[in-house]
């Protein structure tokens, strides 16, 4: 194609690649020649943007959806198939590969739950194994292999795996305790890159117990852990968003409960296996201290 | 397990939700879209060896996953009588969005849904994921001025019907 073929009559025919960006410079100008002389041209070129920019959140529910735990599975498995043709018998908690060992030693180990079937205990192995590998190796995975990462990644349903994990530990519940809250607040303060108050839960009933720094989809990621004596642990955790805000709205992943909000830049979440109503009456208190 | 093999299989999952997106373009189903999505990682992990490193993985298995659609799943959903019109579910679009862009973007997809299946995928690769015509006519394996024309065809169609229901711009308005 030249810049020459380009006429009033077949205009419309690359007004598309012109807003693509995808005509050559001398191609390009023959075009806005044209476009000057026709309003109803100009007309078409203005929707196609505006259509560009509405087609870039098609099917954008899907990739908001959490990924079926099927399909991790299934490319745990196959990738496991190709490695050991051994049977699938063995992605139950004896398994034979090293993988799949260590992660079901942590969840054989946490007992505190109810125990579930072979199939669910199956899943829990794989969601932690995906843990154990993303924290370890998943970022520079994503970019030894050229990949953009999902912009929108369930951020929620990571929140909770960690949440499963973590909560269920005695005596490795938190990375730092509160006894260091100070430390605390300027070391995570420092890798979300904000000013961090460690919110005073104790007129609702709740002990701070300490912290953890997560990453999640290559973003740090502030946990807070507190406790009201007798129940089990919940967590705050806020990161980094570029999103905009958003006011409170309750959640469920897997058997937790969440609040999920946004601010000023970031995104903040209280997750438990308390009830939401329980988690809700945290909120208020964590706003007062944290909203920029 | 190889290291290889390790890392390529977590750079897989994290693309998942991007394969289920180009999935559903291409399938008309989130259901057919997860078959063969799993079909298609499936395949990427035994040929592991063929992918050339230094190219990116997410245009790889975009092609696999158009090759097996095209040559071996599609003709089972055919067979299976399953229609493209079942795509209300897909439409799960935030209000937010819609303000933004100032059009009603559920119309869009009932629209999108009816093309045939190589304007959607296309539609997809290049207005959604990014890719130039020239990538994505080598993912989806088409002459570069095939892309031209689909692409043209299917955005001339949908800014027709973008008219049914967008406010008509003030005569004059188009500013160079």
């Amino acid at each position: 194609m030249s810049a020459e073929n380009i006429t009033p009559g077949n205009l419309n025919d690359f007004i598309v690649a012109y807003v693509d960006g995808e005509l050559s410079a001398a191609e390009m100008s023959r075009v806005e020649t044209l476009l000057a002389d026709d309003p109803k041209a100009r007309q078409l070129r203005d929707t196609l943007r505006r259509q560009s920019e509405a087609l870039k959140g098609l099917h954008r529910g899907i990739v908001e959806q959490p990924v079926p735990a099927h399909l991790i599975a299934a490319i745990r498995g196959a990738a496991r198939d190709s490695a050991d043709p051994a049977s699938p018998e063995h992605l139950s908690a004896d398994s034979s590969s090293a993988e799949i060992r260590r992660p079901a030693a942590v969840v054989s180990s946490s007992g505190a739950k109810p125990q579930g079937s072979r199939t669910r205990l199956w899943l829990v192995a794989a969601s932690v194994a995906f843990l154990v590998v993303g924290a370890a190796g998943g970022f520079v995975a994503g970019e030894r292999y050229g990949v953009v990462p999902a912009a929108q990644n369930d951020w929620l349903m990571q929140v909770a795996q960690y949440h499963g994990i973590y909560a269920r530990e005695k005596r490795h519940l938190v990375e730092v305790s509160a006894d260091e809250t100070p430390h605390i607040e300027s070391w995570l303060g420092k890798r979300l890159g904000r000013t961090l108050t460690v919110p005073d839960l104790s007129a609702s009933g709740a002990e701070f117990k300490g912290a953890r720094l997560l990453g999640i989809n290559g973003k740090p990621v502030a946990q807070l852990i507190y406790q009201i004596p007798g129940g089990d642990p919940f967590a705050l955790c806020l990161m980094p968003s570029a999103k905009g805000d958003l006011a409170p709205v309750t959640a469920q992943r897997a058997d937790l409960n969440m609040v999920e909000w946004r601010q000023g830049g970031y995104a903040f979440v209280v997750v438990g296996w308390e009830d939401g109503a329980a988690l809700q009456s945290f909120v208020d208190p964590v706003r007062e201290t944290l909203d920029l | 397990m190889s290291e290889r093999t390790d890392g390529f299989e977590q750079a897989l999952i994290d693309l998942l939700p991007r394969l289920r997106r180009f999935g559903c373009s291409l399938t008309g189903s989130l259901d057919m879209a997860d078959d063969l999505v799993q079909a298609s990682c499936e395949r990427a992990l035994t040929r592991v060896h063929q992918w050339m490193p230094g190219t990116r993985l997410d245009s790889w298995v975009f092609s696999i996953m158009q090759s097996i659609w095209h040559n071996e799943l599609r003709s089972r959903k055919v067979r299976r009588g399953a229609g493209l019109a079942d795509t209300d579910h897909l439409v799960d679009v935030s209000a937010e969005s819609e303000i933004e862009s100032g059009l009603l973007l559920g119309d869009l997809e009932k629209v999108f849904a009816r093309f045939p299946e190589q304007q959607r995928a296309l539609l997809m690769l290049v207005t959604v994921e990014g890719y130039s015509y020239k990538e994505a006519s080598e993912i989806l394996d088409v002459p570069i001025g095939t892309v031209m024309s689909r692409l043209s065809r299917a955005r001339l169609t949908l800014a027709e019907h973008m008219s049914d229901f967008l406010p008509e711009a003030a005569p004059g308005e188009g500013r160079m």
